[in-house]
């Protein structure tokens, strides 16, 4: 007997993670660094991270060289990096070793940042697109939230903050969030919500830094998003929130924050960074917590579900032991049982149940395996947050 | 939305032939066409194997002309607020009545081999970008026509467009009386020379006029195999060059080997199966036209070939199954 290609598949369904920012934040950025860093982050962990198609595989090396392309002449140019003009699909699929039968699908979403927030005056060209990109934000079982930790350290007047506010579209991130939490609460699937601040050199010093402001820029980043904050606690109880800063270079430092009036009372601010003295060589830090994250809560919901099902083979089975006795005690039902045929049919049921049972606990106890040595990992960066201090 | 369109000279409404995306400085002024959002959805066929953020196109042969989509001319001096190069992606169809189809198509195919040696040097988007550029640099202009629809906005950007192709066509060579169509369907290296000449000709054919309806010539960036790129119907061709990225941490870049892309086959007609009814209409009659003695030897034959009745074990049960002797009808 062979098991069904889809029996694993059928307990562990895609998992979704989606990017919720503005233009120009930085979530192409934090997701290649993402997904870039995973093979070393999970070097010595028991899972493995593969694209799953070659054009995830071909969009994610363009983007790595368009970053990579970036550091030159002593200094970053974000000239190369082009907006996307269309959603971008990234699936992904994550193994878990000594297993070829465990394997669970990880999609990831980025889009132009520019679709969250319809101008009221602009064109809706998009608006097929966006409707598609906010269905899969709504489903997906984990939300990313890169944040410009530039823009919130370094504004200083009233007038700044406010465009960091705006340049955020924190009110738009808010709403979508508590719509995304609401429509989350008890379907059972799990939820992870991550604030990112990126671009975070200039201010930890873990990574080559000169400078370290650590629990000011989670103070800054937390009170920027207390709404945020707020609106997921108070409709996800049982969710995880998790602050997580990133350096998607790890090589450059601030030298220059240009907050440039727009013309319409509002800034269009641009920082200008430089390349380290000696250290010219890409350097991620902090995206390795976030895959870390992901693959903790995935593998452990994964085999919570393994573990049910094999419960659930396990006393399918024994119903069917206990109806193969009762049929077999006296002679005369035994006799017509077997000649009707019933008996072959529950003792298919026995084999069918049994043997499934012992798959699902198989994968159950591969996933806790990994759970395990997931849970034992330490984050580099991230922190935990707390959803009664949220509420508090 | 809907495509605007403009009164031409005889008062008919014709579309516009020409639409550019671009964005402007502000945070606020995303990527967007201006003036008219082009008509169709043409191009979802290929959206998944295309990356916006590179160089690529598709050209196709309508059964009335053909239209094309060239993305990835990057600016030579316009930037957006955080520094990132802005880019411009335009759609030309030509049809009847589209304007002047020498001029179109003359710059269509300038921006096809712009595109082309763009691909292999960066530097030689030069001319297509200044062309863009002089054209598209009022910032606040842009930004006010990425949020108009309107027919005459539609027009003013298709006018625009027109200039730029008609300043590349200052610098085309001569007509090449010799275009034939690309029967054969391939796939192959945007980076290697030798493959232009054949792409070439190919988009060539498609722009004069002699290519197939339903003809495809492309650059795909998320492609490498042939057997990923949609499969052209029969009697139709497809040509398309792939733009990989570079190779990863410095490697060289993965060279993609001609490929063969098979059409999809012909369909045969399938013969219509007759419907139970039918086929017992049919029986009916034949027995009918048979003498009595030919029905007989049937009537024989065919119980000959029945199944054997069953024994008394099958009887017993289907009595147990069902509560009632064999053969009895059922209520």
């Amino acid at each position: 007997m062979t098991m069904p290609a889809s029996g694993f598949a059928a307990i562990a369904p895609t998992f979704k993670v989606a990017m919720l920012g503005p233009s120009g934040v930085g979530k192409t950025s934090i997701l290649v660094s993402m997904l870039d860093d995973a093979p070393r982050a999970l070097a010595h962990q028991p899972v493995l991270l593969r694209e799953r198609d070659d054009v995830s595989q071909l969009r994610l090396q363009s983007r790595r060289e368009q970053l990579r392309g970036g550091i030159a002449n002593h200094s970053f140019d974000s000239d190369a990096l082009p907006g996307d003009r269309n959603e971008a699909y990234y699936q992904l699929e994550l193994r878990v070793h000594d297993s070829d039968d465990v394997r669970i699908n990880i999609d990831f979403l980025d889009y132009p940042g520019g679709w969250l927030v319809p101008s009221p005056d602009g064109a809706e060209d998009h608006r097929p697109h966006w409707d598609e990109v906010r269905r899969f934000i709504i489903d997906a079982d984990m939300i990313l939230i890169p944040i410009d930790a530039v823009l919130l350290m370094e504004a200083r007047t009233a007038l700044q903050r406010k465009a960091v506010v705006a340049h955020h579209r924190i009110a738009a991130v808010e709403d979508i969030v508590e719509e995304w939490a609401t429509v989350r609460q008890g379907t059972g699937r799990p939820s992870l919500l991550v604030l990112a601040p990126v671009k975070t050199e200039t201010y930890l010093a873990d990574n080559g830094g000169l400078n370290d402001h650590d629990r000011e820029l989670q103070t800054a980043v937390t009170r920027a998003y207390d709404g945020v904050l707020k609106r997921f606690a108070y409709r996800a109880t049982a969710a995880e929130t998790l602050y997580c800063p990133v350096d998607t270079l790890g090589c450059v430092e601030l030298t220059r924050l240009d907050w440039r009036p727009d013309g319409s009372g509002n800034f269009q601010p641009r920082g200008r960074f430089l390349v380290r003295p000696g250290q010219p060589e890409i350097s991620i830090r902090g995206a390795a917590d976030i895959m870390i994250a992901i693959c903790r809560v995935i593998t452990s919901y994964t085999g919570e579900v393994a573990k049910q099902q094999a419960q659930d083979y396990s006393s399918r089975k024994d119903e069917a032991d206990a109806q193969h006795r009762e049929m077999t005690v006296h002679l005369v039902p035994r006799i017509a049982n077997w000649i009707t045929g019933r008996t072959r049919a529950v003792e298919r049921d026995r084999t069918r149940f049994g043997w499934q049972s012992v798959q699902y606990m198989g994968y159950a106890e591969q996933l806790a395996k990994a759970v395990a040595v997931l849970a034992t990992t330490k984050y580099q960066r991230a922190r935990r947050i707390s959803v009664e201090e949220v509420v508090r | 939305v809907t495509n605007q369109d403009h009164p031409d000279a005889a008062g008919t409404h014709v579309s516009p032939s020409a639409y550019l995306e671009t964005r402007g400085f502000k945070q606020d002024d995303d990527y967007a066409f201006l003036g008219a959002q082009p008509p169709g959805d043409w191009l979802d066929r290929f959206a998944g194997l295309m990356d916006t953020t590179r160089p690529c196109m598709a050209l196709e042969q309508t059964s009335n002309g053909w239209r094309l989509f060239v993305n990835g001319i990057p600016s030579a001096k316009r930037y957006d607020f955080s520094g990132r190069r802005i880019g411009y992606a335009v759609i030309l169809e030509q049809r009847p009545g589209s304007g002047n189809p020498d001029e179109l198509q003359v710059g269509a195919e300038r921006l096809v081999t712009s595109l082309l040696a763009g691909i292999v040097s960066p530097d030689e988007f030069k001319d297509a970008s200044d062309a863009f550029d002089e054209q598209f640099s009022d910032d606040s202009w842009v930004a006010g026509m990425r949020k108009t629809r309107s027919a005459e906005s539609g027009m003013e950007a298709e006018r625009k467009v027109l200039n730029v192709l008609a300043r590349l066509s200052r610098s085309a060579g001569g007509q090449d009386p010799a275009v034939r169509r690309v029967t054969e369907s391939w796939l192959r290296d945007a980076h290697e020379l030798d493959n232009h000449a054949r792409f070439l000709a190919a988009a060539r054919a498609l722009l004069t006029g002699k290519g197939e309806a339903g003809d495809n010539v492309l650059v795909l960036n998320l492609v490498s195999e042939a057997t990923n790129v949609p499969r052209p119907p029969a009697g139709a061709s497809v040509n398309v060059l792939a733009n990989l990225p570079p190779g990863k941490d410095g490697q060289p870049r993965q060279r993609v080997r001609p490929q063969r892309i098979e059409p999809v086959k012909p369909v045969k007609p399938v013969k219509p199966v007759p419907s139970k009814q039918e086929e017992s209409a049919t029986a009916g009659k034949a027995v009918a036209s048979l003498s009595r003695r030919q029905r007989r030897q049937l009537a024989k034959q065919h119980k000959a070939e029945r199944p054997r009745a069953r024994g008394p074990l099958a009887w017993f049960r289907a009595l147990l199954r069902r509560g009632r002797k064999p053969g009895t009808p059922s209520t």
